[in-house]
């Protein structure tokens, strides 16, 4: 069965706001360099908490 | 050769495999205790040069600038604001480790130059006292004269330069006056390098105790530990210095130290103590000897506004009655933009609905975008309001006194008065506030904060309340002065503010006993508020709603309509089809709302919200608002959206959308009862109210903890303590407004 425009536009609509929310939880790190205790950083050695 | 002293954030103070510095530069560290004008020193030293720079161990934006003293070039270090060297927050440790020139990159000032504030000498000599142990020149800059002579206070500057053994220079940051005189003696006292005497005597014991503390590290390794940071390690119980040093020494170090202050304590000189009276003593003395206070005939404008708004009991009624005016003028003067952007938001409809042809995709236009996340762009102006009046409030200094006043309840539930200033970011957001939390010294009491930030009501609820409140608190003045829909905003946000202190009560009782450390609290002078900060918080504040709306609300909106919307039963069409041709002209439109809430049933949110509804029942809700408050997990305000989208799918009317609140009025149950009573309106509000549906909070949690135990905690205890207390809410409410 052909899929017609509206629900075309429909289905990457939905996909591309599922990668939004998705995306959304895993928020990117952005480590600094230099920055041993900055909580960006994956890699801290610090007591923060 | 120029070379920068840092290339921005990120980088080090040098750069580790740098040159030595040619004769000619000099480095010269700034410090200060905070609002003692230290900045504005620094501006008016360093002019325009001034960047920001991020410094290695810990992030701590400190401004970094240049300026000349003939042939000689200063780089200037502009350290954090600090009441003292005993570093017990991170920012604290920051400013020991530079002027120790301790850690990859960072190089150790030539000459120091200390800010005192004159119109509190003696608190802001406790830090130079400090400061002049630390083996490097010193040069005092003296600042807030003005004030100090509008105070009576008359400061014998040169008799004070002879007594510290440093230069002492009054200036003017404004007028620029002293300045000249200023970078002579900064010159002077780098090209010297002449350490100042030490001034504040300790008990021998004291002493003797960190001679024998001295000996466990060696003394000419490649980071030797200088004598002023074993007197830390004996004299700040649990600080910065003690971990670090125990870290890199081993615990053995910590233990040590622990076993000295004991004998100290037995020995009646215990720790801190001993140092605190040692160096106010001497101050003490100083003070009284060469600063005359001459006996003060007025009274200031703040000293008299203070007397109020600081007291006890007229305190908390300026307080009650400030904020009850500030949640009524939401209401009041959002609505007349608020309903021109949702006539705004309706008119674009209806266009777009007379031009799309029947479909999938112009449902989602029309019910998932404009009906979901057009329907929480009305809640602007709202947004505007409340950041314009809390800015007004901060900025004309009456938010430092609400700090206060506040501290004094708080300490009461054993959390550091340290602690409100987070809570108070986190009534814009929780994020920030998290993240302000890191300032907070003590583990446990950082750890308390992150946990109840997110219970103060942030501006993502605002939306929810007044969707809320505006369709079923009536608009009537209580007593004739007061809104009853103000204050039940205001009620609304009060549910955060006596929560959160009980929540506290019950960590440090049991997961995170400590004891409370006090706090002090500067309180700025009475001023007028800019109307340029105003207007920009304001504004940003607006916009940052907006792109949310544009951006993580829309793209949920979508998702819950296309869970709304599919799968759409193909037998469910041709039986309404059949029977709208067969039925006469005006019970069609019955029959097409008929098919929509069919339609919507049988969806995929209609069935997971029919397998959900036991469990919201208890707290009056329906499946349609079970499934919009689960659907908000990503940020609150997408449970409008949400409402938005089923009603409008549910109504089968999307291209006459109507206003979200009459909507809600006319849902019912199969039984005819309106589903929206008083007693469900305040059980979905105070859900809201303590529920931790946002994921930016959860996701800052982890970041800031290091763990996903603590986010897990908060969402677990949050939603269990929302449930109980909506639960509780319907229960009463029914009864008292009937079910």
């Amino acid at each position: 069965m052909p899929i017609d425009l509206q629900t075309l536009v429909v289905g990457v609509a939905v996909a591309a706001a599922a990668v939004y929310v998705a995306r959304s939880y895993w928020p990117r790190k952005k480590a600094t360099p230099g920055c041993t205790s900055c909580p960006a950083n994956p890699n801290r050695r610090d007591d923060y908490a | 050769m120029n070379r920068p002293i840092a290339s921005g954030a990120g980088r080090a103070f040098l750069p580790p495999d740098a040159p030595a510095r040619p004769a000619k530069e000099f480095v010269v560290a700034v410090i200060g205790n905070p609002n003692t004008g230290k900045t504005t020193l620094f501006n008016a030293l360093t002019g325009l040069t001034q960047h920001t720079g991020n410094y290695p161990g810990v992030t701590v934006e400190s401004a970094l600038g240049e300026f000349r003293v003939g042939q000689h070039r200063f780089h200037a270090v502009d350290l954090p604001g600090s009441y003292s060297l005993a570093p017990r927050a991170p920012d604290e440790m920051v400013a020991v480790r530079v002027l120790l020139g301790r850690g990859i990159g960072i190089v150790k000032p030539d000459v120091v130059l200390c800010v005192l504030d004159a119109s509190h000498l003696d608190r802001n000599l406790y830090l130079l006292t400090q400061v002049l142990e630390l083996g490097l020149p010193v040069v005092v800059a003296l600042t807030m004269m003005d004030l100090a002579q509008r105070d009576g206070i008359v400061i014998d500057t040169d008799a004070i330069e002879q007594k510290l053994g440093v230069p002492v220079v009054a200036v003017h940051s404004t007028r620029r006056t002293g300045f000249d005189r200023l970078r002579q003696m900064l010159l002077r006292a780098a090209q010297e390098r002449r350490a100042p005497r030490r001034h504040v005597g300790f008990p021998p014991g004291f002493d003797r105790e960190v001679d024998s503390l001295q000996q466990l590290f060696p003394q000419n390794g490649q980071s030797p530990v200088p004598r002023f940071l074993v007197e830390r390690l004996l004299a700040d119980a649990g600080g910065f210095v003690e971990d670090e040093l125990s870290q890199e020494h081993g615990e053995s170090v910590r233990a040590a130290a622990v076993a000295a202050r004991a004998r100290l304590a037995s020995a009646g000189t215990p720790v801190p103590q001993v140092e605190v009276d040692a160096r106010y003593r001497w101050i003490g003395g100083v003070v009284d000897d060469h600063v005359r206070r001459s006996q003060r005939t007025d009274v200031s404008w703040t000293d008299r506004i203070d007397a109020v708004v600081t007291h006890k009991l007229w305190g908390t009624v300026v307080f009650l009655v400030a904020m009850a005016v500030t949640f009524q003028a939401i209401f009041a003067w959002a609505a007349p933009v608020m309903d021109l952007i949702d006539g705004a938001v309706q008119q674009v409809a209806t266009w777009i609905g007379a031009l799309m042809s029947e479909g999938p995709l112009r449902s989602m236009v029309l019910d998932g975008v404009i009906g979901g996340a057009g329907a929480v762009l009305v809640f602007v102006p709202q947004i505007a309001v409340l950041f314009a009046l809390i800015t007004v409030l901060e900025d004309s200094g009456y938010m430092a006194r609400a700090a206060f006043l506040m501290d004094r309840i708080m300490s009461g539930f054993g959390l550091s008065g340290r602690s409100f200033i987070p809570l108070l970011s986190s009534f814009a957001c929780a994020v920030p506030g998290i993240m302000s939390a890191r300032a907070i010294e003590n583990r446990r009491d950082r750890l308390v904060t992150i946990l109840i930030a997110p219970l103060m009501s942030c501006s993502a609820r605002l939306p929810v309340y007044v969707l809320f409140i505006s369709a079923f608190v009536p608009a009537y003045a209580v007593g004739g002065v007061i809104g009853l829909q103000g204050l039940t905003l205001f009620g609304l946000y009060m549910i955060g503010l006596i929560v959160a202190p009980l929540v506290a009560l019950v960590l440090k009782r049991t997961a995170l006993r400590g004891p409370a450390v006090p706090f002090l609290l500067e309180l700025p002078p009475y001023k007028i508020p800019s109307w340029r900060v105003v207007f920009f918080r304001m504004y940003d504040r607006s916009w940052a709603f907006i792109r949310r709306a544009g951006t993580i609300i829309l793209a949920t909106a979508i998702l819950i309509w296309a869970l709304s919307y599919y799968p759409r039963s193909a037998d469910l069409t041709a039986k309404y089809e059949t029977l709208k041709a067969q039925a006469p002209a005006a019970e069609v439109s019955r029959l097409e709302a008929e098919e929509a809430g069919e339609q919507l049933r049988g969806s995929y949110l209609g069935q997971m919200g029919q397998a959900v509804e036991p469990i919201v029942k208890p707290l009056g809700w329906d499946w349609k608002i079970g499934m919009a408050a689960i659907a908000s997990f990503p940020a609150r305000e997408v449970v409008i959206a949400a409402l938005g989208t089923i009603y409008n799918l549910g109504s089968g009317e999307s291209e006459t959308s109507s206003e979200l609140r009459d909507v809600m009025r006319a849902q019912r149950w199969p039984d005819g009862r309106p589903v929206y009573t008083p007693a469900v309106a305040l059980s979905v509000m105070v859900f809201f109210a303590l529920c931790c549906q946002c994921a930016a909070t959860l996701a800052t949690m982890k970041r800031e903890t290091g763990s996903w135990r603590y986010p897990a905690i908060t969402f677990v205890y949050m939603t269990t303590l929302a449930y109980v207390a909506a639960f509780v809410v319907y229960q009463l409410g029914s009864r008292m407004f009937g079910a």
